[in-house]
């Protein structure tokens, strides 16, 4: 078990700050949406949740430790990463990428004992991709290459996953596929899943909570059906919407109206 | 396709040890003495314990056994162990910047190198270009200067940004080079010598150059090894680098310090050698493919056979006249480069 807190976390790029004052706490076994209007700090926000940006002011912390004081090593075991966007300069395959989510556990020289392989064996399992093992990482397709990612995540057999708009480039199917994937990793697997989202209809109904940002800041906080309201949502992206319930799902469903 | 290549890995070094094995006795028998391959051979196999007694050297004139044990082994051995050290740092910077373009000439690194040696032999007191002395720790320091600049200028907030990288190399490559040029200029006498030296030779190879290179090279050689794993994950960029337990900072700066001392010691003997540590890498991921565990050890052999052949045209093509090695690598390797251009170009459009 274990819990992931941000204190008054403050960061800029040079002299633009991007996040002022960000304070959240994840519990362990819950998928937490993090929204907002482009530019809002979500993605910065995300990389200092696992130590690629350190923050100016304020601390992450995981279970009362500081992560800028954890080795790099040390806190992969805990905090997974999967970005927007995986390029390989090289033609790795689908395999070798997978089982570099045991590099936590591994240094110098050594090779993938029986343990790493029972840990690849079954990530490529729940995401499908044993079909891809063989294959070159550059030859996917945009919704093979998010699974093999995930894979690598599920490799990595951290407690905390964080997901960069993982969806963002995929097309329905991929999309509900890879979602799926995440929140059955939280309800059956116990694990803390913290992930961007642009898309409000997906947020709606897979999060279980909800950060709203805006300007660097978390404006709301709170279940979906507290967060996704006509009048949040109008306020925070300027953009009047049409706020409906999903009879399938009794989830929201959220539709932009144009302005003309 | 993948298991096939797994089953001939093993295959690959037995081959490559023994291709190096057979170049050394060919170069070795290669000459303006003119010793021959099987004379070379027995004068080689009577040094090695248990196989002296396979072999008799009997009736061979001794000067034989100086001319290869004394002015060739050494040279051989030099050119091995800076193709080799040229090929590991050629891998290392293609992997580090996941740029296909990077290899120590391109970083300005050589160039800095060479610089600092030169300025040591101008103001030096010691007439010998090739002299061990200061000119291997100037080039050290020529090479951890440059690399300095290139990282000042290209790096924002301790990370590194890759195009920058390369183009702020190519930017503080050209400053040496005009620096080189200006001692060139101004050192009449030796002009030529500096010159010649600058376009790449082995000329000066001892088994005191030897022995200098040797530790170094080994040493760096392997700590870059030792992170060959670390390099296949930072190759994949630093944030997934990050998240899977690299700091990716700290080992960029650490295969940028050890790949610039490697660079540095395999040129201040032999001057730029170009286009090593850019084919090598590129040739032997075909082979290999993409794991930096197997693509470094299997270019530091390649990389070691090639610069020998290189090194024995050099000195025999146009005997007793010696061709810069700079000159034939550049000959050789050009054609193949672009021909792996071309290859790469017809593989991304299918």
């Amino acid at each position: 078990m274990s819990v992931l807190t941000v204190e008054n976390l403050h960061f800029s790029y040079g002299r633009t700050k991007v996040l002022k004052g960000v304070s959240m706490e994840f519990y362990q076994g819950t998928f937490y949406g993090v929204i907002g209007p482009n530019g809002c700090g979500k993605s910065t926000l995300l990389k200092n949740l696992y130590g690629y940006l350190s923050p100016a002011s304020g601390k992450v912390c995981l279970d009362g430790v500081d992560i800028r004081r954890m080795k790099s090593r040390e806190r992969s075991r805990h905090i997974a990463y999967v970005p927007q966007e995986t390029v390989s300069g090289f033609d790795f395959s689908v395999f070798d990428i997978i089982a570099m989510g045991r590099n936590p556990y591994h240094s110098g020289l050594d090779g993938l004992s029986r343990d790493d392989l029972d840990h690849i064996e079954s990530a490529m399992q729940d995401t499908s991709t044993i079909a891809l093992r063989n294959k070159s990482i550059n030859e996917l397709s945009g919704g093979e290459k998010q699974r093999v990612i995930l894979a690598r995540a599920f490799t990595q057999d951290s407690d905390i996953i964080l997901m960069d708009e993982p969806v963002s480039m995929l097309d329905i199917n991929h999309q509900v596929e890879i979602m799926d994937l995440a929140r059955s990793l939280a309800d059956k697997k116990n694990k803390t899943i913290v992930c961007v989202l642009h898309d409000l209809n997906l947020t709606a109904q897979y999060t279980q909570h909800i950060f709203l940002m805006a300007g660097g800041a978390v404006v709301r906080s709170g279940m979906p059906g507290e967060v996704l309201t006509e009048e949040i949502i109008t306020g925070v992206y300027n953009v009047d919407v049409f706020i409906g319930d999903n009879k399938k799902t009794g989830s929201r469903i959220i539709i932009p109206i144009s302005r003309l | 396709m993948k298991s096939g290549k797994k089953a001939v890995y093993p295959l690959i070094y037995i081959t490559l040890i023994a291709m190096m094995f057979f170049a050394v006795v060919f170069s070795a028998g290669t000459g303006s003495a003119s010793i021959g391959f099987l004379n070379s051979l027995k004068i080689i196999l009577s040094k090695i314990p248990l196989l002296e007694r396979l072999v008799s050297t009997d009736g061979m004139p001794s000067q034989y056994f100086t001319i290869i044990f004394s002015i060739r082994l050494p040279r051989i051995a030099a050119s091995i162990l800076v193709g080799m050290g040229l090929s590991v740092c050629g891998v290392v910077f293609q992997g580090m910047f996941r740029n296909p373009m990077a290899d120590p000439y391109v970083l300005g690194i050589s160039s800095g190198a060479v610089l600092g040696a030169a300025l040591a032999f101008v103001t030096g007191t010691q007439y010998a270009l090739f002299s061990l002395g200061l000119v291997p720790l100037y080039a050290f320091i020529g090479a951890v200067m440059a690399t300095t600049a290139v990282y000042l200028i290209a790096q924002k907030g301790g990370k590194l940004v890759t195009n920058t990288l390369i183009l702020s190399g190519i930017a503080i490559g050209f400053l040496c080079s005009s620096v080189i040029s200006i001692i060139i200029i101004a050192s009449r006498e030796q002009a030529h010598r500096i010159l010649f030296w600058t376009m790449g030779s082995m000329t000066g190879s001892s088994w005191d150059t030897v022995l200098v290179m040797l530790p170094f090279i080994l040493a760096g050689s392997l700590v870059l090894l030792l992170n060959a794993g670390n390099i296949n994950i930072l190759s994949t960029g630093d944030e997934s680098a990050v998240s899977l337990g690299v700091n990716a900072g700290a080992l960029k700066r650490l295969l940028l310090l050890t790949a610039s001392m490697v660079t540095a010691i395999s040129v201040c003997f032999c001057g730029t050698i170009g286009f090593v540590g850019l084919i090598i890498p590129h040739a032997v991921r075909y082979l290999t493919g993409p794991d930096h565990k197997k693509l470094m050890p299997v270019s530091a052999l390649a990389g070691g056979i090639f610069l020998l052949l290189c090194d024995t045209a050099a000195r025999t093509l146009f005997a007793p006249q010696e061709i810069p090695i700079g000159v034939i690598t550049s000959l050789f390797g050009v054609p193949f480069f672009i021909s792996l251009l071309l290859r790469s170009k017809r593989r991304t459009l299918a």
